[in-house]
Protein backbone atom coordinates (compact mmCIF):
# COMPACT_ATOMS: atom_id res chain seq x y z
CA UNK A 1 0.00 0.00 0.00
CA UNK A 2 1.08 3.79 -0.63
CA UNK A 3 0.19 6.86 0.30
CA UNK A 4 2.05 8.83 -1.33
CA UNK A 5 0.91 10.15 -5.56
CA UNK A 6 -2.16 11.24 -7.39
CA UNK A 7 -2.43 8.24 -9.77
CA UNK A 8 -4.95 6.67 -7.52
CA UNK A 9 -7.52 9.77 -8.30
CA UNK A 10 -6.19 9.41 -12.22
CA UNK A 11 -7.03 5.45 -12.15
CA UNK A 12 -10.71 6.51 -10.42
CA UNK A 13 -11.55 9.36 -12.58
CA UNK A 14 -13.16 7.91 -15.37
CA UNK A 15 -15.42 5.26 -13.05
CA UNK A 16 -15.99 8.55 -10.90
CA UNK A 17 -16.48 10.79 -14.18
CA UNK A 18 -19.22 8.15 -15.44
CA UNK A 19 -20.78 8.20 -11.96
CA UNK A 20 -21.52 11.21 -12.05
CA UNK A 21 -22.91 11.69 -15.56
CA UNK A 22 -25.08 8.33 -14.96
CA UNK A 23 -25.88 7.59 -11.48
CA UNK A 24 -25.86 11.29 -9.62
CA UNK A 25 -26.98 13.17 -11.81
CA UNK A 26 -29.97 11.33 -13.02
CA UNK A 27 -30.62 10.97 -9.17
CA UNK A 28 -30.96 14.48 -8.92
CA UNK A 29 -32.77 14.81 -12.31
CA UNK A 30 -35.45 12.40 -11.10
CA UNK A 31 -35.99 14.34 -7.59
CA UNK A 32 -36.74 17.39 -9.98
CA UNK A 33 -38.71 15.80 -12.22
CA UNK A 34 -40.79 14.15 -9.53
CA UNK A 35 -41.80 17.71 -8.43
CA UNK A 36 -42.40 18.92 -11.78
CA UNK A 37 -45.42 18.76 -14.48
CA UNK A 38 -43.70 18.78 -17.77
CA UNK A 39 -44.19 17.74 -21.64
CA UNK A 40 -40.30 18.89 -21.95
CA UNK A 41 -42.35 22.16 -23.53
CA UNK A 42 -43.99 23.82 -21.01
CA UNK A 43 -42.73 22.90 -17.42
CA UNK A 44 -44.42 23.18 -14.43
CA UNK A 45 -43.44 23.08 -10.21
CA UNK A 46 -46.24 20.98 -8.76
CA UNK A 47 -44.55 20.27 -5.37
CA UNK A 48 -45.83 17.24 -3.89
CA UNK A 49 -48.66 17.01 -6.37
CA UNK A 50 -47.06 14.06 -8.63
CA UNK A 51 -46.86 12.29 -5.10
CA UNK A 52 -50.14 12.19 -3.91
CA UNK A 53 -51.33 11.45 -7.59
CA UNK A 54 -49.21 8.83 -7.25
CA UNK A 55 -50.75 7.49 -4.42
CA UNK A 56 -54.19 8.02 -5.15
CA UNK A 57 -53.67 6.24 -8.37
CA UNK A 58 -55.72 2.76 -8.29
CA UNK A 59 -52.88 1.87 -11.37
CA UNK A 60 -50.18 2.28 -9.20
CA UNK A 61 -50.99 0.84 -6.15
CA UNK A 62 -52.38 -2.35 -8.40
CA UNK A 63 -48.75 -2.43 -9.61
CA UNK A 64 -47.37 -2.28 -5.75
CA UNK A 65 -49.99 -5.27 -5.08
CA UNK A 66 -48.74 -6.65 -7.72
CA UNK A 67 -44.95 -6.24 -7.08
CA UNK A 68 -45.89 -7.83 -3.03
CA UNK A 69 -46.72 -11.24 -5.28
CA UNK A 70 -43.89 -11.33 -7.62
CA UNK A 71 -41.67 -10.58 -4.55
CA UNK A 72 -43.01 -13.74 -2.38
CA UNK A 73 -43.49 -15.88 -5.61
CA UNK A 74 -40.14 -15.18 -7.30
CA UNK A 75 -38.31 -15.06 -3.92
CA UNK A 76 -39.63 -18.51 -2.83
CA UNK A 77 -39.11 -20.13 -6.08
CA UNK A 78 -35.35 -18.61 -7.21
CA UNK A 79 -33.43 -19.58 -3.88
CA UNK A 80 -35.85 -23.04 -2.82
CA UNK A 81 -34.76 -24.06 -6.53
CA UNK A 82 -31.25 -22.96 -6.40
CA UNK A 83 -31.16 -24.34 -3.07
CA UNK A 84 -32.78 -27.86 -3.64
CA UNK A 85 -30.39 -28.30 -7.14
CA UNK A 86 -27.57 -27.20 -5.49
CA UNK A 87 -27.41 -29.31 -2.65
CA UNK A 88 -28.71 -32.21 -4.62
CA UNK A 89 -25.67 -32.35 -7.00
CA UNK A 90 -22.92 -30.91 -4.90
CA UNK A 91 -21.62 -34.70 -3.79
CA UNK A 92 -22.08 -35.65 -7.63
CA UNK A 93 -19.01 -35.59 -9.93
CA UNK A 94 -17.77 -32.42 -11.45
CA UNK A 95 -18.94 -33.53 -14.66
CA UNK A 96 -22.66 -33.85 -13.18
CA UNK A 97 -22.34 -30.34 -11.31
CA UNK A 98 -20.85 -28.72 -13.77
CA UNK A 99 -23.92 -29.89 -16.64
CA UNK A 100 -26.33 -28.80 -14.18
CA UNK A 101 -24.56 -25.16 -14.01
CA UNK A 102 -24.51 -24.68 -17.92
CA UNK A 103 -27.71 -25.66 -18.21
CA UNK A 104 -29.06 -23.84 -15.72
CA UNK A 105 -27.43 -20.62 -16.63
CA UNK A 106 -27.69 -20.66 -20.66
CA UNK A 107 -31.80 -19.07 -19.83
CA UNK A 108 -30.35 -16.50 -17.24
CA UNK A 109 -27.64 -15.81 -20.17
CA UNK A 110 -30.35 -15.06 -22.84
CA UNK A 111 -32.40 -11.76 -22.37
CA UNK A 112 -35.77 -11.76 -21.32
CA UNK A 113 -37.50 -10.06 -24.52
CA UNK A 114 -35.81 -13.36 -26.25
CA UNK A 115 -36.64 -16.12 -24.14
CA UNK A 116 -40.27 -14.67 -24.23
CA UNK A 117 -40.52 -15.42 -27.38
CA UNK A 118 -40.91 -19.45 -26.87
CA UNK A 119 -43.10 -18.61 -23.74
CA UNK A 120 -45.86 -16.50 -25.87
CA UNK A 121 -45.76 -19.82 -27.82
CA UNK A 122 -45.83 -22.31 -24.77
CA UNK A 123 -48.85 -20.11 -23.43
CA UNK A 124 -50.20 -19.52 -26.52
CA UNK A 125 -54.51 -20.66 -26.66
CA UNK A 126 -53.36 -23.55 -29.19
CA UNK A 127 -49.88 -23.99 -27.29
CA UNK A 128 -48.24 -26.35 -25.15
CA UNK A 129 -49.81 -25.66 -21.75
CA UNK A 130 -53.56 -25.60 -23.17
CA UNK A 131 -52.90 -29.00 -24.43
CA UNK A 132 -51.43 -30.34 -21.23
CA UNK A 133 -53.98 -29.46 -19.33
CA UNK A 134 -56.63 -30.59 -21.59
CA UNK A 135 -55.35 -34.04 -21.16
CA UNK A 136 -56.93 -33.66 -17.73
CA UNK A 137 -60.20 -32.56 -19.63
CA UNK A 138 -59.51 -28.70 -18.30
CA UNK A 139 -60.67 -26.25 -20.96
CA UNK A 140 -58.39 -23.83 -22.25
CA UNK A 141 -57.15 -20.91 -20.85
CA UNK A 142 -56.30 -17.37 -21.97
CA UNK A 143 -53.24 -17.48 -19.62
CA UNK A 144 -52.20 -13.84 -19.64
CA UNK A 145 -55.86 -12.46 -19.90
CA UNK A 146 -56.52 -13.14 -15.89
CA UNK A 147 -55.46 -14.58 -12.31
CA UNK A 148 -52.81 -16.92 -14.18
CA UNK A 149 -50.77 -14.40 -15.45
CA UNK A 150 -48.60 -13.27 -12.37
CA UNK A 151 -47.56 -16.99 -11.32
CA UNK A 152 -46.96 -17.33 -15.08
CA UNK A 153 -44.52 -14.55 -15.31
CA UNK A 154 -42.91 -15.45 -12.36
CA UNK A 155 -42.39 -18.81 -13.29
CA UNK A 156 -40.87 -17.39 -16.30
CA UNK A 157 -38.38 -15.05 -14.27
CA UNK A 158 -38.14 -17.61 -12.09
CA UNK A 159 -36.93 -20.31 -14.89
CA UNK A 160 -35.03 -17.70 -16.48
CA UNK A 161 -32.92 -16.33 -13.30
CA UNK A 162 -31.88 -19.07 -11.15
CA UNK A 163 -28.72 -20.26 -12.80
CA UNK A 164 -26.96 -17.17 -11.75
CA UNK A 165 -28.02 -18.11 -7.71
CA UNK A 166 -27.43 -21.72 -8.66
CA UNK A 167 -23.84 -20.76 -9.58
CA UNK A 168 -23.85 -18.78 -5.90
CA UNK A 169 -24.61 -21.23 -3.99
CA UNK A 170 -22.49 -24.18 -5.84
CA UNK A 171 -19.70 -21.49 -5.04
CA UNK A 172 -20.83 -20.88 -1.28
CA UNK A 173 -20.93 -24.52 -0.90
CA UNK A 174 -17.48 -25.06 -2.45
CA UNK A 175 -15.94 -23.22 -0.11
CA UNK A 176 -17.16 -25.10 2.95
CA UNK A 177 -14.47 -27.10 4.65
CA UNK A 178 -14.70 -30.74 3.82
CA UNK A 179 -13.49 -31.86 7.26
CA UNK A 180 -16.79 -30.20 8.77
CA UNK A 181 -18.34 -33.13 6.27
CA UNK A 182 -15.73 -35.96 7.71
CA UNK A 183 -16.41 -35.25 10.89
CA UNK A 184 -20.17 -35.35 10.68
CA UNK A 185 -19.93 -39.05 8.93
CA UNK A 186 -17.52 -40.76 11.57
CA UNK A 187 -20.48 -39.23 14.08
CA UNK A 188 -23.19 -41.12 12.20
CA UNK A 189 -24.75 -38.55 10.48
CA UNK A 190 -26.41 -39.52 7.13
CA UNK A 191 -26.29 -37.16 4.24
CA UNK A 192 -29.09 -35.55 4.62
CA UNK A 193 -28.47 -34.67 8.04
CA UNK A 194 -25.36 -33.31 7.17
CA UNK A 195 -27.24 -31.14 4.21
CA UNK A 196 -29.51 -29.73 6.69
CA UNK A 197 -28.01 -29.49 9.91
CA UNK A 198 -24.61 -28.26 8.54
CA UNK A 199 -24.37 -26.80 4.72
CA UNK A 200 -27.73 -24.88 5.45
CA UNK A 201 -26.86 -23.55 8.27
CA UNK A 202 -23.56 -22.24 7.03
CA UNK A 203 -25.59 -21.13 3.78
CA UNK A 204 -27.29 -18.64 5.55
CA UNK A 205 -25.26 -15.48 4.76
CA UNK A 206 -25.43 -16.69 0.89
CA UNK A 207 -29.24 -17.35 1.15
CA UNK A 208 -30.15 -13.64 3.24
CA UNK A 209 -27.92 -12.53 0.07
CA UNK A 210 -29.99 -13.72 -2.40
CA UNK A 211 -33.36 -13.25 -0.97
CA UNK A 212 -32.49 -9.92 -0.75
CA UNK A 213 -31.36 -9.43 -4.50
CA UNK A 214 -34.73 -11.36 -5.75
CA UNK A 215 -36.69 -9.21 -3.51
CA UNK A 216 -34.99 -6.38 -5.00
CA UNK A 217 -35.12 -7.55 -8.48
CA UNK A 218 -38.92 -8.51 -8.57
CA UNK A 219 -40.28 -5.48 -8.82
CA UNK A 220 -38.16 -4.27 -11.58
CA UNK A 221 -39.19 -7.29 -13.82
CA UNK A 222 -39.89 -5.06 -17.23
CA UNK A 223 -39.31 -6.85 -20.14
CA UNK A 224 -41.22 -10.26 -19.56
CA UNK A 225 -44.03 -8.05 -18.43
CA UNK A 226 -43.77 -6.26 -21.72
CA UNK A 227 -43.54 -8.78 -23.99
CA UNK A 228 -46.02 -11.36 -22.48
CA UNK A 229 -48.52 -9.75 -20.13
CA UNK A 230 -48.37 -6.04 -20.74
CA UNK A 231 -52.04 -5.49 -18.67
CA UNK A 232 -53.02 -3.40 -15.35
CA UNK A 233 -53.46 -6.71 -13.63
CA UNK A 234 -50.05 -8.19 -14.69
CA UNK A 235 -48.36 -4.77 -14.27
CA UNK A 236 -44.92 -4.72 -11.89
CA UNK A 237 -43.64 -1.45 -10.32
CA UNK A 238 -41.03 -1.01 -12.68
CA UNK A 239 -43.86 -1.60 -16.14
CA UNK A 240 -46.16 1.05 -14.45
CA UNK A 241 -43.75 3.62 -14.23
CA UNK A 242 -42.23 2.57 -17.56
CA UNK A 243 -45.91 2.96 -19.26
CA UNK A 244 -46.86 6.20 -16.95
CA UNK A 245 -43.34 7.64 -18.76
CA UNK A 246 -43.53 6.63 -22.25
CA UNK A 247 -46.60 5.55 -23.36
CA UNK A 248 -48.85 8.16 -21.12
CA UNK A 249 -45.86 10.70 -21.12
CA UNK A 250 -46.60 12.31 -17.80
CA UNK A 251 -42.83 12.02 -16.39
CA UNK A 252 -43.74 13.83 -13.71
CA UNK A 253 -45.90 11.68 -12.10
CA UNK A 254 -43.59 8.27 -13.55
CA UNK A 255 -40.48 10.49 -11.70
CA UNK A 256 -42.50 10.33 -8.53
CA UNK A 257 -43.54 7.07 -8.77
CA UNK A 258 -40.24 6.00 -9.26
CA UNK A 259 -38.64 7.89 -6.15
CA UNK A 260 -41.31 5.97 -3.92
CA UNK A 261 -40.08 2.70 -5.56
CA UNK A 262 -36.71 2.99 -5.05
CA UNK A 263 -37.02 4.47 -1.39
CA UNK A 264 -39.15 1.10 -0.99
CA UNK A 265 -36.16 -1.14 -2.23
CA UNK A 266 -33.55 0.87 -0.43
CA UNK A 267 -35.49 0.09 2.47
CA UNK A 268 -35.06 -3.45 1.97
CA UNK A 269 -31.13 -3.28 2.19
CA UNK A 270 -31.40 -1.27 5.20
CA UNK A 271 -33.50 -3.65 7.06
CA UNK A 272 -31.51 -6.91 5.81
CA UNK A 273 -28.99 -4.83 7.43
CA UNK A 274 -30.63 -4.64 10.72
CA UNK A 275 -32.04 -7.66 11.12
CA UNK A 276 -28.43 -9.12 10.67
CA UNK A 277 -26.88 -6.60 13.26
CA UNK A 278 -29.73 -7.67 15.69
CA UNK A 279 -30.33 -11.20 14.66
CA UNK A 280 -28.50 -14.30 16.13
CA UNK B 1 -28.62 -43.41 -9.40
CA UNK B 2 -32.43 -42.22 -8.54
CA UNK B 3 -30.70 -38.65 -7.94
CA UNK B 4 -29.00 -38.89 -11.04
CA UNK B 5 -31.58 -39.40 -13.04
CA UNK B 6 -33.72 -36.94 -11.61
CA UNK B 7 -30.81 -34.25 -12.03
CA UNK B 8 -30.30 -35.54 -15.56
CA UNK B 9 -34.80 -34.94 -16.47
CA UNK B 10 -33.91 -31.58 -14.24
CA UNK B 11 -31.38 -30.50 -17.14
CA UNK B 12 -33.10 -31.41 -19.69
CA UNK B 13 -36.52 -29.53 -18.61
CA UNK B 14 -34.49 -26.31 -18.38
CA UNK B 15 -33.05 -26.35 -21.89
CA UNK B 16 -36.17 -27.76 -23.16
CA UNK B 17 -37.49 -24.11 -23.23
CA UNK B 18 -34.11 -23.47 -25.49
CA UNK B 19 -34.92 -26.34 -27.78
CA UNK B 20 -38.09 -25.24 -28.43
CA UNK B 21 -37.18 -21.92 -29.13
CA UNK B 22 -34.90 -23.58 -31.79
CA UNK B 23 -37.33 -26.20 -33.73
CA UNK B 24 -40.58 -24.25 -33.79
CA UNK B 25 -38.05 -21.28 -35.60
CA UNK B 26 -37.35 -24.08 -38.47
CA UNK B 27 -41.62 -24.37 -38.55
CA UNK B 28 -44.31 -23.46 -40.22
CA UNK B 29 -47.34 -21.91 -38.66
CA UNK B 30 -49.24 -25.35 -38.95
CA UNK B 31 -46.49 -27.28 -37.57
CA UNK B 32 -46.37 -24.92 -34.20
CA UNK B 33 -49.31 -26.00 -33.87
CA UNK B 34 -49.23 -29.64 -33.86
CA UNK B 35 -49.77 -31.36 -29.88
CA UNK B 36 -48.17 -32.57 -28.38
CA UNK B 37 -45.50 -30.60 -29.67
CA UNK B 38 -42.68 -32.64 -32.10
CA UNK B 39 -39.02 -32.75 -30.47
CA UNK B 40 -37.87 -33.16 -33.90
CA UNK B 41 -40.52 -31.40 -36.26
CA UNK B 42 -41.43 -33.61 -39.28
CA UNK B 43 -41.37 -30.40 -41.37
CA UNK B 44 -38.78 -28.37 -41.04
CA UNK B 45 -38.64 -25.39 -43.01
CA UNK B 46 -36.57 -21.92 -43.47
CA UNK B 47 -38.68 -19.95 -44.45
CA UNK B 48 -38.55 -18.14 -41.24
CA UNK B 49 -34.98 -17.87 -41.95
CA UNK B 50 -35.26 -16.06 -45.83
CA UNK B 51 -37.44 -13.57 -44.19
CA UNK B 52 -34.86 -12.57 -41.72
CA UNK B 53 -32.24 -12.62 -44.63
CA UNK B 54 -34.40 -10.28 -46.65
CA UNK B 55 -34.74 -7.46 -44.39
CA UNK B 56 -32.07 -5.11 -45.87
CA UNK B 57 -31.41 -3.20 -42.43
CA UNK B 58 -30.24 -6.77 -41.64
CA UNK B 59 -26.43 -6.36 -41.90
CA UNK B 60 -26.70 -2.70 -40.89
CA UNK B 61 -27.81 -4.36 -37.75
CA UNK B 62 -25.01 -6.63 -36.83
CA UNK B 63 -22.68 -4.25 -37.40
CA UNK B 64 -24.36 -2.22 -35.16
CA UNK B 65 -24.33 -4.93 -32.77
CA UNK B 66 -20.64 -5.39 -32.98
CA UNK B 67 -20.01 -1.73 -32.39
CA UNK B 68 -21.80 -1.24 -29.57
CA UNK B 69 -20.99 -4.51 -27.49
CA UNK B 70 -16.77 -3.79 -28.41
CA UNK B 71 -17.48 -0.57 -27.12
CA UNK B 72 -19.20 -1.44 -24.12
CA UNK B 73 -17.02 -4.21 -23.58
CA UNK B 74 -13.57 -2.39 -23.46
CA UNK B 75 -14.85 0.96 -22.14
CA UNK B 76 -16.32 -0.68 -19.49
CA UNK B 77 -13.50 -3.36 -18.76
CA UNK B 78 -10.88 -0.95 -19.07
CA UNK B 79 -12.89 1.20 -16.56
CA UNK B 80 -13.86 -1.44 -13.95
CA UNK B 81 -10.06 -2.55 -14.21
CA UNK B 82 -8.50 0.89 -13.27
CA UNK B 83 -10.75 1.77 -10.72
CA UNK B 84 -10.43 -1.95 -9.19
CA UNK B 85 -6.80 -1.27 -9.12
CA UNK B 86 -7.09 1.96 -7.35
CA UNK B 87 -9.04 0.51 -4.76
CA UNK B 88 -7.23 -2.24 -4.05
CA UNK B 89 -3.92 -0.93 -3.92
CA UNK B 90 -3.77 2.39 -3.04
CA UNK B 91 -4.67 4.31 0.82
CA UNK B 92 -5.99 7.58 0.36
CA UNK B 93 -8.01 10.11 1.76
CA UNK B 94 -12.31 9.78 1.71
CA UNK B 95 -11.03 6.14 0.04
CA UNK B 96 -14.14 5.11 2.33
CA UNK B 97 -16.62 7.52 0.99
CA UNK B 98 -16.01 7.34 -2.95
CA UNK B 99 -16.21 3.27 -3.22
CA UNK B 100 -19.61 4.25 -1.17
CA UNK B 101 -20.46 7.40 -4.02
CA UNK B 102 -19.37 4.03 -6.85
CA UNK B 103 -21.49 1.73 -5.31
CA UNK B 104 -24.59 3.94 -5.02
CA UNK B 105 -25.45 2.80 -8.74
CA UNK B 106 -26.23 -0.70 -7.29
CA UNK B 107 -29.16 0.57 -5.10
CA UNK B 108 -31.04 2.53 -8.00
CA UNK B 109 -33.27 1.11 -9.50
CA UNK B 110 -32.69 0.68 -13.50
CA UNK B 111 -36.46 2.32 -14.12
CA UNK B 112 -35.42 5.55 -11.84
CA UNK B 113 -32.53 5.51 -14.14
CA UNK B 114 -34.44 5.89 -17.34
CA UNK B 115 -36.67 8.55 -17.11
CA UNK B 116 -33.95 11.16 -16.35
CA UNK B 117 -31.47 9.60 -18.40
CA UNK B 118 -33.78 10.21 -21.55
CA UNK B 119 -33.37 13.82 -20.41
CA UNK B 120 -29.37 13.96 -19.82
CA UNK B 121 -29.13 11.82 -23.53
CA UNK B 122 -31.03 14.83 -24.63
CA UNK B 123 -28.88 17.98 -23.18
CA UNK B 124 -25.80 15.83 -23.86
CA UNK B 125 -26.41 15.87 -27.45
CA UNK B 126 -26.48 12.44 -28.14
CA UNK B 127 -30.30 11.37 -27.43
CA UNK B 128 -30.83 8.95 -30.66
CA UNK B 129 -27.53 8.05 -31.25
CA UNK B 130 -25.51 4.59 -30.78
CA UNK B 131 -23.31 6.91 -27.99
CA UNK B 132 -26.46 6.92 -25.75
CA UNK B 133 -26.38 2.85 -26.36
CA UNK B 134 -23.47 2.88 -24.76
CA UNK B 135 -22.50 5.29 -22.52
CA UNK B 136 -24.60 4.26 -19.65
CA UNK B 137 -23.38 0.96 -19.68
CA UNK B 138 -19.94 2.01 -19.31
CA UNK B 139 -20.23 2.54 -15.62
CA UNK B 140 -20.82 -0.91 -14.19
CA UNK B 141 -21.00 -0.65 -10.12
CA UNK B 142 -20.87 -4.61 -9.76
CA UNK B 143 -17.93 -5.16 -12.28
CA UNK B 144 -15.67 -2.78 -10.15
CA UNK B 145 -16.74 -4.65 -7.12
CA UNK B 146 -15.49 -7.92 -8.70
CA UNK B 147 -12.06 -5.87 -9.78
CA UNK B 148 -11.45 -5.21 -6.58
CA UNK B 149 -12.18 -7.97 -5.12
CA UNK B 150 -10.32 -10.02 -7.64
CA UNK B 151 -7.40 -7.87 -6.92
CA UNK B 152 -7.66 -7.86 -3.45
CA UNK B 153 -6.21 -11.37 -3.51
CA UNK B 154 -2.62 -10.50 -5.25
CA UNK B 155 -0.12 -10.92 -3.17
CA UNK B 156 1.31 -7.37 -2.42
CA UNK B 157 5.21 -8.92 -2.61
CA UNK B 158 4.68 -9.38 -6.38
CA UNK B 159 4.04 -4.91 -6.50
CA UNK B 160 6.83 -4.73 -4.32
CA UNK B 161 9.27 -6.68 -6.53
CA UNK B 162 7.97 -5.09 -9.81
CA UNK B 163 8.15 -1.28 -8.02
CA UNK B 164 12.04 -2.44 -7.25
CA UNK B 165 12.93 -3.51 -10.89
CA UNK B 166 11.54 0.17 -11.63
CA UNK B 167 8.32 -0.77 -13.34
CA UNK B 168 5.98 2.14 -12.83
CA UNK B 169 2.83 2.44 -11.81
CA UNK B 170 1.02 1.88 -15.08
CA UNK B 171 3.06 -1.09 -16.20
CA UNK B 172 2.37 -2.85 -13.00
CA UNK B 173 -1.48 -2.19 -14.34
CA UNK B 174 -0.75 -3.39 -17.60
CA UNK B 175 2.12 -5.44 -17.83
CA UNK B 176 1.21 -7.73 -13.96
CA UNK B 177 -2.09 -7.12 -12.53
CA UNK B 178 -4.36 -7.00 -15.88
CA UNK B 179 -2.27 -10.61 -17.58
CA UNK B 180 -2.71 -12.39 -14.00
CA UNK B 181 -5.95 -11.32 -13.97
CA UNK B 182 -7.11 -12.87 -17.14
CA UNK B 183 -10.02 -15.01 -15.11
CA UNK B 184 -11.87 -11.52 -13.96
CA UNK B 185 -10.54 -9.41 -16.95
CA UNK B 186 -12.57 -12.26 -18.75
CA UNK B 187 -15.71 -12.26 -17.15
CA UNK B 188 -16.13 -8.79 -16.13
CA UNK B 189 -15.85 -8.99 -20.37
CA UNK B 190 -18.49 -11.28 -20.49
CA UNK B 191 -20.84 -9.67 -17.98
CA UNK B 192 -20.14 -6.23 -20.36
CA UNK B 193 -20.90 -8.10 -22.93
CA UNK B 194 -24.39 -9.68 -21.81
CA UNK B 195 -25.60 -6.06 -20.57
CA UNK B 196 -25.03 -4.62 -24.05
CA UNK B 197 -26.29 -7.57 -25.86
CA UNK B 198 -29.72 -7.46 -23.58
CA UNK B 199 -30.06 -4.03 -22.40
CA UNK B 200 -33.80 -3.92 -24.52
CA UNK B 201 -35.78 -1.55 -22.52
CA UNK B 202 -33.36 1.94 -23.05
CA UNK B 203 -32.08 0.73 -26.70
CA UNK B 204 -35.63 0.39 -28.20
CA UNK B 205 -36.46 3.61 -26.62
CA UNK B 206 -32.95 5.69 -27.97
CA UNK B 207 -32.26 3.56 -31.48
CA UNK B 208 -35.48 5.03 -32.99
CA UNK B 209 -34.08 5.11 -36.55
CA UNK B 210 -33.87 2.18 -38.36
CA UNK B 211 -30.37 2.84 -39.25
CA UNK B 212 -28.76 3.32 -35.89
CA UNK B 213 -30.78 0.08 -34.25
CA UNK B 214 -28.90 -2.55 -32.82
CA UNK B 215 -30.42 -6.57 -34.16
CA UNK B 216 -32.27 -6.90 -30.80
CA UNK B 217 -33.87 -3.52 -30.98
CA UNK B 218 -34.34 -3.99 -35.31
CA UNK B 219 -35.86 -7.55 -34.78
CA UNK B 220 -37.94 -6.81 -31.68
CA UNK B 221 -39.28 -4.06 -33.55
CA UNK B 222 -40.46 -5.99 -36.16
CA UNK B 223 -42.31 -9.03 -34.27
CA UNK B 224 -43.59 -7.01 -32.17
CA UNK B 225 -45.59 -5.25 -34.48
CA UNK B 226 -47.74 -8.22 -35.84
CA UNK B 227 -48.53 -5.88 -38.45
CA UNK B 228 -45.46 -5.12 -40.27
CA UNK B 229 -44.48 -5.84 -43.98
CA UNK B 230 -43.55 -9.07 -44.35
CA UNK B 231 -44.56 -11.03 -40.78
CA UNK B 232 -47.14 -13.10 -43.01
CA UNK B 233 -49.07 -15.96 -41.46
CA UNK B 234 -46.33 -17.15 -39.15
CA UNK B 235 -45.84 -14.35 -36.65
CA UNK B 236 -45.03 -17.13 -33.79
CA UNK B 237 -42.22 -19.16 -35.98
CA UNK B 238 -40.72 -15.53 -36.65
CA UNK B 239 -40.55 -14.46 -33.49
CA UNK B 240 -39.07 -17.57 -32.63
CA UNK B 241 -36.54 -17.65 -35.25
CA UNK B 242 -35.64 -13.79 -34.07
CA UNK B 243 -34.99 -15.41 -30.48
CA UNK B 244 -32.67 -17.93 -31.89
CA UNK B 245 -30.81 -15.60 -34.36
CA UNK B 246 -30.26 -13.17 -31.04
CA UNK B 247 -28.96 -15.96 -29.17
CA UNK B 248 -25.93 -17.04 -31.61
CA UNK B 249 -23.67 -13.90 -29.97
CA UNK B 250 -24.83 -14.80 -26.62
CA UNK B 251 -23.78 -18.53 -26.89
CA UNK B 252 -20.72 -17.74 -28.84
CA UNK B 253 -19.61 -15.25 -26.27
CA UNK B 254 -20.61 -17.84 -23.30
CA UNK B 255 -18.38 -20.33 -25.01
CA UNK B 256 -15.25 -18.25 -24.92
CA UNK B 257 -15.36 -17.13 -21.18
CA UNK B 258 -17.27 -20.20 -19.61
CA UNK B 259 -13.88 -21.20 -18.04
CA UNK B 260 -13.58 -17.83 -16.48
CA UNK B 261 -16.77 -17.83 -15.26
CA UNK B 262 -16.97 -19.77 -11.91
CA UNK B 263 -13.55 -19.20 -10.30
CA UNK B 264 -14.02 -15.57 -10.41
CA UNK B 265 -17.83 -15.87 -9.01
CA UNK B 266 -16.69 -17.89 -6.37
CA UNK B 267 -13.95 -15.23 -5.25
CA UNK B 268 -16.33 -12.59 -5.22
CA UNK B 269 -18.75 -14.49 -2.85
CA UNK B 270 -16.57 -14.89 -0.28
CA UNK B 271 -16.94 -10.92 0.43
Amino acid sequence: MRKQGRIQYILMAPALLFCAVFVLWPIVDLLWLSVHKTDFIQTKFVGLGNYAKALESTQFWQAIGNSALYIVLITVGQVGLALIVALSVMNMKKRWIDFTRIASYLPALTAGVIIAMVWRWVFHYNGPANWLIGLFGAQPVQWFAGEFSIPIVSLIVIVSGFGGYLIMTLAAIQSINKDLFDAARIDGASELQIKLRIVLPILRPSIGMMVLLTAISAPQIIETVMMLAPYDHSASAAFAIYKEAFQNGRHGLAAAMAVITTIVLIGFTLVKGKVEKHGA
Amino acid sequence: MVRKVLVAAFCVLMLLPLWFLFTGSIQSIKGLMIMPAPIFPANPTLANYSWLVQIPELVRWVFNTGFITLSVVLGSTLVSAMAGYAFAFYNFKGKKLLWMLLMLGLMIPSISKIIPLFVITNQLGIAGTQLSAIMPLIFAPTLIFLARNYFETVPKSLLEAARIDGANDWQILFRIILPISQPIVGCIALFSAISALGDFVWQQLQLQDNQVATLLVGLMRMVQNKNADGMGINPIGKAMMVGVVLMVPLLIIFSVANKYFTNSLSGAMKE
